[in-house]
């Protein structure tokens, strides 16, 4: 039991299942067949942005391209199927490695150049974005095929769980297993806690910076892809709102921002807090202009948490460490 | 095969403005321990990055066993089995002692997935090795200074280094925990057959385990690979600072004339410093000893309000006072702290000389609406600059730019 409470996911499931009880005890309705699956439809693609957030800061970095990407897949995926008549799986194809080689270019300018990503991906923001509204000129593609409707509104039998959310789920497993199994992930962590040490042992920064941005960019356009079935249309605004949620989940979930330091439960435990937190404002009928506050005040809250506990842990201890 | 097994001849190394190393040689034999040495600046931390492949040499060649080779970044040398141990930077602090030492070669299941179990048992071999008491599950972060630099030396034998780098090792250990090192390494030495160059500013320790010396100054070898036998200490401090030792004579001992300007009074910190007593005369110079990690610097830190002091008094000049920031510290009491860590906290590294030597005294210089001059300060400064020979090419009191400070 203590050492569950010290893993940075155990609080934030007691936050998420208190203040779940809490708001079902108010309301009723937040526990209706309905706000469950709109709860878990938002859940579904939060995750994985989050996640494409998360690996960028693991290595010390940040992406603030990640809605920009996901836009740009997201009207070439609809796009290549409505104006080209490709078919879906190709379309989703092509729209990953849309989404991986715009990864790529973040990561190889960064890595090569070593100006902060921050820079990198403000720049590539308005590329990416600039794309996007040159091929559509603002305008959404309504065509979206049958087949990708039907997946975006199938629920598992007669639960409300969405279909939409088995991918997410996948994903996050196997980041689990990345960050925390494989040998690259490591050394996206170990990169992350000091690049000079990393360096020193021997750790290409090239290859771990340029990998963990193209991971981030596939999924980003995973979450593009996925918000166009949701949607059923691909229109130019996809992943202009991502970008604060994107660092709220893991930075709700201990994620430290200057890198070495996330968990991918803890992260995907954030979202679950955000969209919970989201949802009960509508439930509560809070005016949906308002939410945006909530959402910054969550992270400073987040931030303050984390920082209090790394003052604990580190500072004192890096001082008098004698025995 | 040759005796050495590690040789570089005549390297030189050049960086802007600076020549490093200026026909630098140096040569390990095989199963030596190499002192090398010189004062702060003197180019050994070049040579060691030129032989762990961080830095190449502009010219100059570099043998292994022998072998002319090339090194062109960090892994190389490590292929070849050389290692170096930083005082503690080379750890990642949020792994495990385990996976540390095996994060250059993680052993993997039959999935492609890291082993952790396997990672427990094989560094466990390494640290016993050592005769280390350390759980590979303990995070690195929860050791102490003294087991971590352990914990890097059974790194560097986990990934078979034949030749490895210590570089002050013993700056922030305890005299046992230094003896147990060198009882280490003379191990590794004999069993191992690793060779080690070690760089320390403590000539005890070099005469204690070191066979031979090399002894750099301003770039140049003031001698190569010398047999320590035919050295004493005092050639030793001719060879490294190029003139005899000149102990210094205090200029005057202050008895029991008490003209205390600055005492601290059963003084406790925010930093965890407990019942910590000074006294500072008048013209007097105190040295505050101790240990990396002891929290000297800190002290210090919480002395002048960077830090909090929490309990105690604070004297100066007769008068109980309360220290709230650097600000206040230099100001009001003239109490004025000069970094050890010149490069984060001593100074704005991309400000020219005028601005550096004169931040602290801009609001005493400055005229009406806060408006310096380069004129003004060179005027304040110019005489400190040039007693303290600092070398910089901006030519005081010429310069009439007018900037807003």
């Amino acid at each position: 039991m203590a050492t569950l409470f010290k893993k940075d996911w155990f609080g934030l499931l007691i936050v998420v299942i208190v203040s779940g009880l809490a708001i079902a005890a108010v309301k009723p309705a937040f526990l209706s067949h309905f706000n469950l699956y709109v709860l878990m439809v938002s859940t579904s693609y939060m995750l994985i942005i989050a996640l494409a957030q998360m690996i960028i800061i693991a290595i010390g970095q940040m992406n603030l391209s990640v809605g920009a990407i996901g836009g740009l897949v997201a009207i070439s995926f609809s796009g290549l199927m409505e104006v080209h008549q490709i078919s879906v799986p190709v379309a989703v194809l092509i729209g990953l490695v849309i989404g991986m080689m715009c990864g790529f270019l973040n990561g190889y300018i960064t890595a090569k150049s070593g100006i902060s990503a921050f820079i990198i991906t403000l720049a590539t923001l308005y590329i990416f974005k600039g794309i996007n509204l040159g091929i559509t000129e603002a305008e959404p593609f309504y065509n979206i095929p049958e087949t990708v409707k039907n997946f975006g509104n199938a629920k598992l039998g007669n639960t409300p769980i969405p279909f939409l959310i088995v991918i997410p789920i996948i994903i996050t497993f196997l980041m689990w297993v990345f960050m925390n199994r494989t040998e690259t992930g490591r050394h996206m962590l170990a990169y992350g806690n000091s690049v000079q040490s990393a360096e020193l042992i021997g750790i290409s920064s090239s290859k771990v910076v340029i990998t963990a941005h193209v991971i981030s960019g596939f999924l980003a356009a995973t979450a593009g892809i996925l918000v166009v079935c949701r949607l059923q249309l691909g229109t130019p605004n996809i992943g202009d709102s991502w970008l604060l949620p994107s660092f709220a989940a893991p930075v709700i979930g201990g994620a430290i921002l200057a890198g070495g330091k996330v968990d991918v439960i803890a992260t995907a435990l954030g979202v679950l807090i955000v969209v919970i937190i989201s949802q009960a404002l509508v439930i509560f009928k809070i005016d949906p202009f308002f939410v945006q506050i909530f959402l910054g005040v969550m992270i400073l809250i987040a931030v303050l948490v984390n920082r209090y506990r790394e003052y604990k842990q580190e500072a004192l201890r890096k001082i008098f460490n004698s025995e | 095969m040759s005796e050495f097994c590690l040789e570089i001849s005549s390297a030189n190394k050049s960086f802007p403005g600076v020549k490093a190393l200026d026909q630098a040689s140096f040569r390990l034999r095989k199963g030596s321990i190499h002192a090398l040495l010189g004062e702060n600046g003197a180019g050994k931390s070049t040579l060691i990055k030129i032989i762990t492949g961080v830095h190449k040499q502009d010219s100059g060649k570099l043998f292994i066993n022998g072998k002319e080779e090339t090194l062109n970044n960090p892994n190389d040398a490590t292929k070849f089995g050389i290692s170096v141990v930083h005082q503690e930077r080379n750890l990642i602090r949020r792994f495990s002692v385990g996976e540390n030492l095996m994060l250059n070669n993680l052993p993997k299941t039959a999935l492609g997935l890291i082993d952790y179990d396997e990672i427990t048992i094989k560094s466990k071999k390494w640290l016993e090795m050592m005769d280390l008491d350390i759980d590979p599950k303990t995070v690195v972060s929860e050791l102490t200074v003294a087991k971590m630099q352990l914990c890097e030396i059974a790194k560097a034998l986990s990934l078979r280094a034949k030749i490895l780098l210590l570089d002050e090792p013993t700056s922030s250990l305890s005299p046992q925990e230094s003896e147990n090192l060198f009882a280490l390494l003379k191990k590794i030495v004999r069993d191992e057959g690793v060779s080690i160059v070690f760089v320390s500013h403590k000539l005890e320790e070099v005469f204690n385990i070191c066979d031979d010396v090399t002894v750099l100054r301003d770039g140049e070898n003031a001698c190569t690979s010398e047999d320590i036998k035919n050295l004493d200490r005092q050639k030793l401090v001719r060879l490294m600072i190029g003139r005899d030792e000149q102990i210094v004579k205090s200029a005057r001992k202050i008895e029991n004339a008490k003209d205390i300007i600055l005492a601290l009074k059963n003084v406790k910190t925010e930093l965890g410093h407990k019942n910590i007593d000074l006294e500072l005369n008048r013209s007097e110079i105190i040295g505050l000893y101790g240990l990396v990690g002891a929290g000297r610097t800190e002290l210090m830190k919480c002395l002048i309000g960077q830090d909090k002091i929490t309990d105690g008094d604070v004297i100066v000049n007769g008068k109980k006072v309360t220290i709230n920031s650097p600000k206040t510290a230099l100001e009001k009491f003239k109490i004025g702290y000069i970094s050890e860590d010149r490069k984060k906290e001593g100074l704005i590294l991309i400000h020219n000389v005028l601005d550096n030597t004169s931040i602290t005294v801009w609001s005493q210089i400055r005229k009406a609406f806060g408006f310096v001059t380069d004129g003004m300060i060179a005027n304040k400064v110019d005489s400190y600059i040039r007693q303290l020979e600092v070398k910089t090419t901006i030519k005081l009191s010429v310069n009439f730019k007018f900037i807003w400070r």
